[in-house]
């Protein structure tokens, strides 16, 4: 059977709280827009990781829609080169190229 | 009706922005989905710009693969609801796990706090994976100008 959908909201949509929220945000067709693209970008970088772990091994890897921008043996190094060619960090989805991955039991 | 997706092995991820106001954080995460997890956490390699000094209330988790120990933070957590046109808006105390040698490359979790207020089709072979959010804390429109509407 098909439940009807209706969200129930704690604080409600004409309230101060939700009005101080929704200013705090910012824009939100520019948080879509960086929503999809880090989604094409995780998707991108998941869909070439077995070639990637070839070219970088167990280095992080910084990746635009232009390609790998960044790659380096630690987190911090890989940034810093994402600044130093003037890229948003907002503009690149970052992932370890790990060689030997563990099998996740969270 | 928020969209996650599949990724190379199966797993189901959805994607959020996540804001720690106290912090001034502000980040895309693509979580993992673990119906496991009683709480939503944040991992290391989603937090290199966070501020550890910051963080306090320190708790310990267990889980299958062992402990660790997280941070307690008030999160508002964005998931982008298209068929709405609005984001559906969550205000948790998350974690932040303290990072260690082997979680910087774990992905962080959407956990029970927030999966127990949506219903969920998890449908592999149609690679099909759904959220249907039954209650949230707020929303926030994209189209529809200042204000919120109903829901």
């Amino acid at each position: 059977m098909e439940i009807e959908p209706i969200v129930k909201y704690k604080y409600a949509p004409d309230s101060e709280e939700a009005k101080r929220i929704i200013e705090e945000f910012g824009d939100p067709a520019e948080a879509v827009a960086r929503i999809e693209k880090s989604e094409r970008l995780f998707k991108r970088m998941d869909a070439e990781r077995k070639e990637l772990v070839k070219i970088y091994p167990d280095q992080w890897v910084a990746m635009s829609e232009d390609g790998i921008v960044a790659a380096a043996d630690t987190m911090d190094e890989m940034f810093r080169l994402v600044e130093e060619k003037g890229i948003p960090r907002d503009d690149v989805y970052h992932a370890y190229m790990d060689t030997n991955p563990q099998p996740w039991i969270l | 009706m928020i969209r996650g997706w599949f990724d190379e092995r199966g797993l189901p991820f959805v994607t959020a922005e996540v804001v720690l106001a106290r912090l001034d954080f502000i980040q895309r995460i693509h979580f993992l989905v673990d119906t496991g997890a009683d709480r939503t956490a944040l991992h290391p390699g989603d937090c290199e710009e966070m501020s550890y000094t910051l963080l306090g209330n320190i708790s310990e988790s267990r889980g299958i693969g062992g402990s660790s120990r997280y941070y307690g933070e008030l999160a508002r957590i964005y998931f982008w609801d298209r068929e709405r046109s609005c984001f559906q808006g969550y205000e948790q105390v998350i974690g932040i796990a303290e990072p260690t040698e082997t979680n910087g490359w774990v992905p962080s979790l959407v956990g029970q706090d927030i999966i127990g207020l949506w219903r969920v089709v998890h449908d592999r072979p149609t690679n099909t994976l759904t959220f249907e959010p039954r209650r949230a804390d707020f929303r926030v429109p994209v189209r529809s100008g200042p204000g919120v509407s109903g829901g």
